[in-house]
C-alpha cells in the first residue's frame, strides 16, 4: 500500500490521515510543532476509540490504523510519500513555500495535492516543477464521515493520470470523487453561496426571521436551515468563505458579501463555537433565537 | 369557511398545480385544476370564469408569463363570490402587484412553495399591503385544512423558499455553462457535499426551467440587483423546449415522460 504524506495536522489533516490509515496506508502527518503533530494524532485516537466503542470498528483495526501514523515536524521524511496531500492554513504564501519543498523532496512521481478550499491549484502547481502531477484534492468536514471529494485539475497542466490516480485512491477510500475545474470555490463553495447570502438578504429585508426562515428550508428537506448551519460552521469561517470567492470573482454582485456577517463577526458572535451565533447556545445545550 | 366540502379552483402550472389539487382533494374538496394550457383555447378564460363563480376559494399558480397571470387573476377576481379566497403564486411577483390588477384585493393572499409539495409540507403566506386581517387568518385556516403549515412572511418576489432555490439553481447553471463541472458531478457534490436533498439542477428540473428563470427575472426586476441576473444557458435551454421534467428534458433527459 503506497505511503501517503499530509501536511498539516489540523481538523482537516488529521480527519485526511485517519481515512489512509483506516484503508491501511502507512501515513506521515506532519505539522510544524511537534505539539500540533501529536495534538492531530490524539485527535485521530480520539476518534478511533469512539468508533471502536459504538462499535463502528473492531478495536484491532482501530490499533492497526493508529499504528500507522508516524506524526513528525521532518518535512524530508515526506521523500517516502507517493501522494502528498497539503492541509495547511489557507495562506498562498504558506502553500506555495510547502509546495516548492515538496517538490524538492518528493520522488518525481509522486503526486502533491492540496486540499485548499479558495486558492487556485494554478497557484501552486507554479511553485513546483511538476505542474503535471499537482491537483486539488479537497475534502468536506469531517472527512472521516463526508462522502464528497473535489478532484481539481488544472486548465493548463494537471495530466488525466494525475487527475485519475486521485479519483482511483478517492473510491479506494469509499469516497465519492466528482472532478472540477480550477476555478474559485470549485463547486460547492461556489454554489452554495445563495444557500448563506439570500437568507442573510431575506433576514435583512424583514421578510422573515432566523427560526422561521431556517423551518422554511428545513420543511423543503434540507437537513438544516442556513442560520443554524452558518453558526455551526463558524459565522467567521463562513464569512471568510464569502469574501473569498467574492474577491476570486472580482466583486461580482452575485457573491456580495452582506453587512449582517460582518457585524456578527464583530460582535464577536461565531456560532456554535462561542455559545452565540443566530441563536444562543448559552443554555444547557438548548437553542433559541437572539434578538 | 367553515363548510368542510368546499369548492376549490386551480389554474396554473405543472407539477404545483397538481400537487395542491391533490391535497385539497384529499382533504375532501370539490377540486377543479386547469392547468396553464387552457389559455390557448380561445374560451379558456370563459371557462375559468364560469367556473370560478362557484368556487370558495382560487388558486393563480402562473409566474412563467406575467401576461397570462394578469388575464388569469383579472378573470377570477371578477367572477368569483364577494367572499371568496384568492391565493395568488408570488413567486415572480409581490402580492401587491397582483392585488393592484383586482377589484378586491383585500380578499387575495400571496403565497409560495416549490415541488415537490405533500401533506405535511409548509406553504409560505403573504399578505398583499392591501389584504385584510380576515382574509389572511381563513388563508391560514384553509392551507392548515389541506395538511399544509401555513407560514405568514413579508409580501416581497419569491418569498423564502423559491428565492433561496431558484439562486441555487442560477449558480449551478452558471457554473455548468462555465464548464466548472457536468451535470450529475454538480448536483452529486451539493447533495454530498452540503446535504442538500436534491442537486439543484436536479431540482431546477422538477420546478420548470421557465418558473425558475421567472422568479430570477421577477427579483433582478424588483431589486435592480445586479446578483440576480439570470445565467444565460437557462434562456437557452427555455428556448430550446427543454423545461425540465414537464417537456421530458431540461438538465436531465427523461425518458417517462
Amino acid at each position: 500500500m503506497e505511503t501517503i504524506g499530509v501536511i498539516g495536522a489540523g481538523t482537516m489533516g488529521s480527519g485526511i490521515a485517519q481515512v489512509a490509515a483506516q484503508f491501511g496506508h502507512p501515513v506521515i502527518l506532519y505539522d510544524v510543532a511537534q505539539a500540533y503533530a501529536e495534538r492531530g494524532l490524539e485527535k485521530i485516537r480520539a476518534a478511533l476509540a469512539r468508533n471502536v466503542e459504538k462499535q463502528r470498528m473492531e478495536r484491532s483495526d482501530a490499533e492497526a490504523a493508529l499504528g500507522l501514523i508516524t506524526p513528525t515536524t521532518d518535512l524530508s521524511t515526506m521523500h517516502a510519500a507517493r501522494i502528498a496531500i497539503e492541509a495547511a492554513p489557507e495562506d498562498i504564501d504558506l502553500k506555495r513555500d510547502l509546495f516548492a519543498q515538496l517538490d524538492r523532496i518528493c520522488p518525481p512521481e509522486s503526486i502533491l495535492a492540496s486540499n485548499t478550499s479558495s486558492l487556485s491549484i494554478a497557484a501552486l502547481a507554479d511553485a513546483t516543477k511538476r505542474a503535471d502531477r499537482v491537483a486539488g484534492m479537497h475534502f468536506f468536514n469531517p472527512p472521516p464521515l463526508m462522502a464528497l471529494i473535489e478532484v481539481v485539475r488544472g486548465d493548463t497542466f494537471g495530466s488525466d493520470a494525475t487527475i485519475a490516480a486521485l479519483v482511483d485512491l478517492a473510491r479506494r477510500w469509499g469516497k465519492t470523487p466528482v472532478i472540477a475545474r480550477d476555478t474559485p470555490g470549485f463547486i460547492v463553495n461556489r454554489v452554495a453561496r445563495p444557500f448563506y447570502l439570500e437568507a442573510l438578504k431575506l433576514l435583512g429585508e424583514g421578510v422573515a426571521d432566523v427560526p422561521t426562515i431556517d423551518r422554511i428550508v428545513r420543511s423543503a428537506g434540507f437537513r438544516m436551515g442556513p442560520f443554524e448551519l452558518m453558526d455551526l460552521i463558524g459565522i467567521d469561517v463562513n464569512y471568510a468563505v464569502t469574501q473569498s470567492v467574492y474577491n476570486a470573482f472580482f466583486q461580482d454582485a452575485r457573491y456580495r458579501p452582506h453587512p449582517i456577517q460582518q457585524r456578527m463577526v464583530e460582535s464577536g458572535r461565531l456560532g456554535c463555537k462561542t455559545g452565540r451565533g443566530f441563536y444562543d447556545y448559552s443554555a444547557t445545550g438548548e437553542t433559541k433565537a437572539t434578538p | 369557511m367553515s363548510s368542510p366540502a368546499k369548492r376549490v379552483l386551480l389554474v396554473g402550472e405543472p407539477p404545483l398545480a397538481d400537487e395542491l389539487g391533490q391535497l385539497c382533494g384529499d382533504a375532501g374538496c370539490a377540486v377543479s385544476v386547469y392547468r396553464v394550457e387552457v389559455l390557448a383555447g380561445t374560451d379558456g378564460l370563459e371557462v375559468i370564469r364560469r367556473e370560478a363563480k362557484s368556487a370558495d376559494v382560487a388558486f393563480d399558480i402562473l409566474s412563467a408569463s406575467i401576461e397570462a397571470k394578469q388575464q388569469v387573476v383579472t378573470a377570477l377576481d371578477a367572477a368569483l363570490a364577494p367572499d371568496a379566497l384568492l391565493f395568488t403564486s408570488a413567486l415572480s411577483t409581490t402580492a401587491t402587484q397582483v392585488g393592484s390588477w383586482a377589484g378586491r384585493p383585500e380578499r387575495m393572499i400571496g403565497f409560495a412553495a416549490l415541488p415537490p409539495l405533500g401533506k405535511g409540507g409548509t406553504l409560505e403566506l403573504a399578505a398583499g399591503l392591501r389584504s385584510n386581517a380576515q382574509a389572511v387568518e381563513r388563508a391560514c385556516e384553509f392551507v392548515a385544512s389541506i395538511g399544509l403549515e401555513p407560514v405568514l412572511v413579508k409580501d416581497s418576489v419569491g418569498l423564502v423558499l423559491p428565492r433561496i432555490v431558484c439562486g441555487l439553481v442560477n449558480e449551478a447553471a452558471g457554473a455548468l455553462a462555465e464548464g466548472v463541472a457536468d451535470t450529475a458531478a454538480i448536483d452529486t457534490a451539493m447533495r454530498l457535499g452540503t446535504n442538500y436533498p436534491r442537486g439543484p439542477l436536479e431540482w431546477a428540473d422538477l420546478i420548470g426551467l421557465d418558473v425558475v428563470l421567472a422568479v430570477l427575472e421577477g427579483l433582478q426586476k424588483e431589486t435592480g440587483d445586479d446578483r440576480y441576473r439570470p445565467a444565460p444557458i437557462l434562456r437557452q435551454y427555455i428556448r430550446a423546449g427543454w423545461l425540465g421534467r414537464k417537456s421530458g428534458k431540461g438538465f436531465y433527459t427523461y425518458t417517462d415522460h
